[in-house]
């Protein structure tokens, strides 16, 4: 069995992790633990700060540091998360990828033998409300999804 | 719990004490408690079923039995509105039949889901419901650890097993684990 762990950056998807863990220690599964980083988020954020910031001369230097920070933040969680993996003997890989997280997660999943994949279930939204993810991917994958609380 | 403490000081780490604890208090919609970050020992599983799911998935039974211990209790849900309104619009005895042949499928679902649990030593108890097949599993849900839907659930369209928008609602508004599969 092969497990896909997605990494959101959320405390929901770090809990996913530990819930994957569980089930790869049981089955002796592979994990993947997975991310995509989406030029868009860093746009957006550079942009939400230019306009209240009342800077927006220097939107591109944002927006840059930004996308800087954006990857050194998931390169830091996929470490800490990969180290809890590895001293508990599963195997594991890691990849971070560019690109929209729905498309790049179809991709990898229908490039691989996916048993599970699984997610935190509110994503970096609070969590009265669901992983806006949720809906595109179950309709797209034939495997089942485990959804983090 | 060391995980939570190494997430924590990388996330806050320009924070420190009481003024963490005011932002968690402030912000608890997106920040989880030690206590929640810990994943739930899962001993009760609720499977629910219904007139949409026609083939027993041997992957979910085969996943399940990672949860030593745990019991699933599959439960198949008639809708008890449409049985109303064919006796409404009809007569009592179309109504039970529609009822009755819905329980006979049930049973043959129930069945087929119990062997391929218990074939792997995943203890199981079976509920046939008249009712809801939306409110009854989220009256129901709190009971249980976790919640494991197949995604054609509720959607009245067995043919093609397709996605439901009761599972996609249903997944997303439990407050345990949920397996979508």
């Amino acid at each position: 069995m092969k497990i896909l762990v997605l990494l959101d950056g959320s405390m929901w998807s770090h809990k996913g992790a530990l819930y994957a863990l569980r089930i790869a220690r049981e089955k002796k599964a592979e994990v993947v633990l997975f991310s995509v980083l989406d030029k868009r988020d860093s746009k957006s954020m550079a942009f939400n700060f230019c306009t209240q910031s009342n800077m927006c001369s220097r939107i591109e230097n944002y927006e840059s540091q930004i996308w800087r920070d954006m990857r050194k933040n998931i390169n830091d969680e996929m470490a800490q998360v990969l180290l809890f993996f590895n001293r508990e003997n599963i195997q594991t890989a890691s990849k971070i990828v560019e690109g929209s997280a729905s498309e790049e997660i179809i991709k990898e999943v229908q490039s691989d033998g996916y048993g599970l994949i699984v997610m935190g279930a509110y994503g970096r939204n609070p969590r009265s409300s669901g992983n806006s993810l949720f809906p595109k991917l179950i309709n797209k994958l034939p495997v089942p999804i485990f959804m983090a609380r | 719990m060391r995980y939570y403490e190494g997430l924590i000081k990388r996330k806050f780490k320009d924070l420190v004490g009481s003024k963490y604890e005011a932002i968690q208090k402030e912000y608890s919609e997106y920040i989880l408690t030690e206590e929640e970050m810990r994943p739930h020992e899962i001993k009760k599983i609720l499977l629910p079923l219904d007139f949409s799911v026609t083939e027993v998935s041997e992957s979910i039974c085969e996943l399940l039995s990672a949860y030593e211990n745990a019991t699933v209790t599959l439960i198949f849900i008639t809708d008890e509105q449409i049985s109303d309104i064919i006796r409404a619009s009809l007569d009592e005895e179309a109504g039970e039949e529609f009822t009755r042949k819905k329980e006979e499928y049930g049973t043959r679902l129930l069945d087929d889901y119990e062997h391929c649990l218990t074939s792997r030593n995943i203890p199981c108890m079976r509920r046939m419901l008249l009712g809801n097949k939306q409110q009854d599993i989220l009256k129901i849900a709190p009971d249980f650890d976790m919640v494991a839907i197949p995604k054609c659930y509720a959607s009245n369209h067995p043919d093609s097993c397709a996605v439901s928008g009761d599972a996609i609602l249903l997944a997303q508004s439990l407050a345990q684990p949920t397996i979508v599969f």
